[in-house]
């Protein structure tokens, strides 16, 4: 039988009570732990089953002061084990009977510590959110005039961890009011902390969707005829379809020009086909498409803060 | 005093205050925790948590102050305001501990 034990265990940040009952059930059942690593795998060794109390703790300075803070812990008779993702590991094997012992002794600092780990965690996580993952996701569901199939895949994976960040906000925020309420015993004004804190978030993602919304915004003149179009524009942020019953030898002839700025993408391609051309920006001029096969076709263009002139005249 | 002292430590929290007491004279965290122990009995056992968080944080806020280092033990001392902000809290306990005495006939 196997002497050593790896667990993958997930437990997001404020869960750290879930975390060390855990750790003492696992010890109960013979199952000693000894450190846990990126990205949440729990290390264990076989051991007789005992009782043993572990405690995590969140504080920078004791981590940049190493040495001190573990000997405050293990003085009173705290055993260091590992630190991972902020929190430090400890442990104590206790009598059975004992009532749980913490290593807060009031409120108060029971509180600074769950601020310290708001700080440390949570706010960058927020920011995270809302720097990087919404424009992100903003781009690639609203933004390049519509999507290909692979920035529908990465829109698609965009949604769901932005509902998953979403969701652990809201766990996040419940489980520290609580903590707080439970523990400061005034509801009212913990109940407008939090919920000031999650307005302002929303406010956030408000200025970034906004903002973005000022930076997608389309600019352009279309002018169409019977046998073609006309397409300037001083900013184009969308697609633009048209569609046309092409014959066998027809020519679709492409002009692209002053381009002074952005990405044009075209295409041409009977419906539900591969296309039977597919041009950007590097092809400025005149690129001339003569059909083989008759049928009905969609000719596309699309830009991404593009700016400049694209005709298409069919002969 | 400034305002962010006067929020945070009057009135302070009893860890806070055991702390302040036993600093009058030089001591490490550890025997802050083993005075506090026979001082109650062992009613009252701070907790390493606590006591690391408390110390950096009166020390950050100029309340105690670091003298040295023994068997990588940080040893402190009370400082000026810390004697000040411990006579504010001194007074208050002893008048509410002179109202219990008067009002517990």
């Amino acid at each position: 039988m196997k002497n050593t034990k790896t667990v993958f265990k997930y437990f997001t940040i404020p869960q750290y009570r879930q975390e060390e009952d855990y750790l003492s059930a696992m010890n109960e059942k013979g199952w000693q732990f000894t450190r846990a690593t990126f990205p949440g795998l729990y290390h264990f060794v076989k051991s007789e089953p005992e009782q043993v109390s572990y405690r995590l703790d969140y504080n920078k300075e004791g981590l940049r002061h190493k040495d001190e803070y573990v000997r405050m812990f293990s003085d009173c008779g705290w055993d260091y084990l590992c630190d991972f993702g902020g929190y430090t590991y400890f442990r104590k094997v206790g009598k059975a009977g004992e009532e749980r012992e913490e290593i807060f002794c009031d409120d108060a600092s029971r509180l600074e510590m769950m601020n310290r780990v708001f700080r440390g965690r949570i706010i960058p996580l927020i920011l995270i959110f809302v720097l990087a993952l919404l424009p992100q996701l903003l781009l690639h569901t609203l933004g390049y005039g519509g999507s290909y199939v692979p920035q529908r895949i990465l829109a698609i994976l965009f949604v769901i961890l932005a509902a998953v960040y979403l969701a652990f906000f809201a766990v996040t925020a419940v489980n520290f009011c609580s903590f707080e309420q439970k523990v400061t015993g005034d509801s009212t004004r913990t109940r407008l902390k939090y919920t000031g804190i999650f307005a302002l978030i929303v406010a956030m993602i408000a200025v970034v969707c906004f903002s973005f919304g000022l930076s997608n915004h389309s600019v352009y003149d279309l002018k169409e005829y019977a046998d073609g179009f006309f397409l300037e524009a001083t900013r184009l942020n969308t697609g633009i379809e048209k569609e046309y019953d092409l014959a066998e030898g027809d020519v679709a002839a492409l002009n692209i020009n002053a381009l002074e700025k952005g990405y044009f993408y075209l295409s041409i391609a009977e419906e539900g086909k591969d296309p039977v051309f597919f041009g950007d920006f590097y092809m400025t001029g005149e690129n001339e498409v003569t059909i083989r096969e008759p049928g009905h076709y969609i000719i596309q263009v699309k830009g991404k803060q593009a700016s400049g002139e694209v005709e298409l005249i069919i002969r | 005093m400034d305002a962010h002292i006067k929020k945070v430590y009057v009135p302070m929290t009893e860890t806070g205050f055991y702390i302040l007491l036993c600093l009058q004279k030089p001591n490490h965290g550890y025997g802050i925790v083993q005075t506090v122990r026979e001082l109650t009995d062992g009613k009252i056992v701070l907790a390493p948590g606590t006591m690391y968080g408390s110390l950096s944080k009166m020390e950050k806020d100029g309340l105690i102050e670091f003298v040295r280092e023994e068997e990588k033990r940080k040893i402190y001392t009370i400082t000026g305001l810390g004697k000040e902000v411990l006579r504010i809290e001194m007074e208050r306990i002893e008048r509410l501990y002179r109202n219990m005495k008067e009002m517990k006939e």
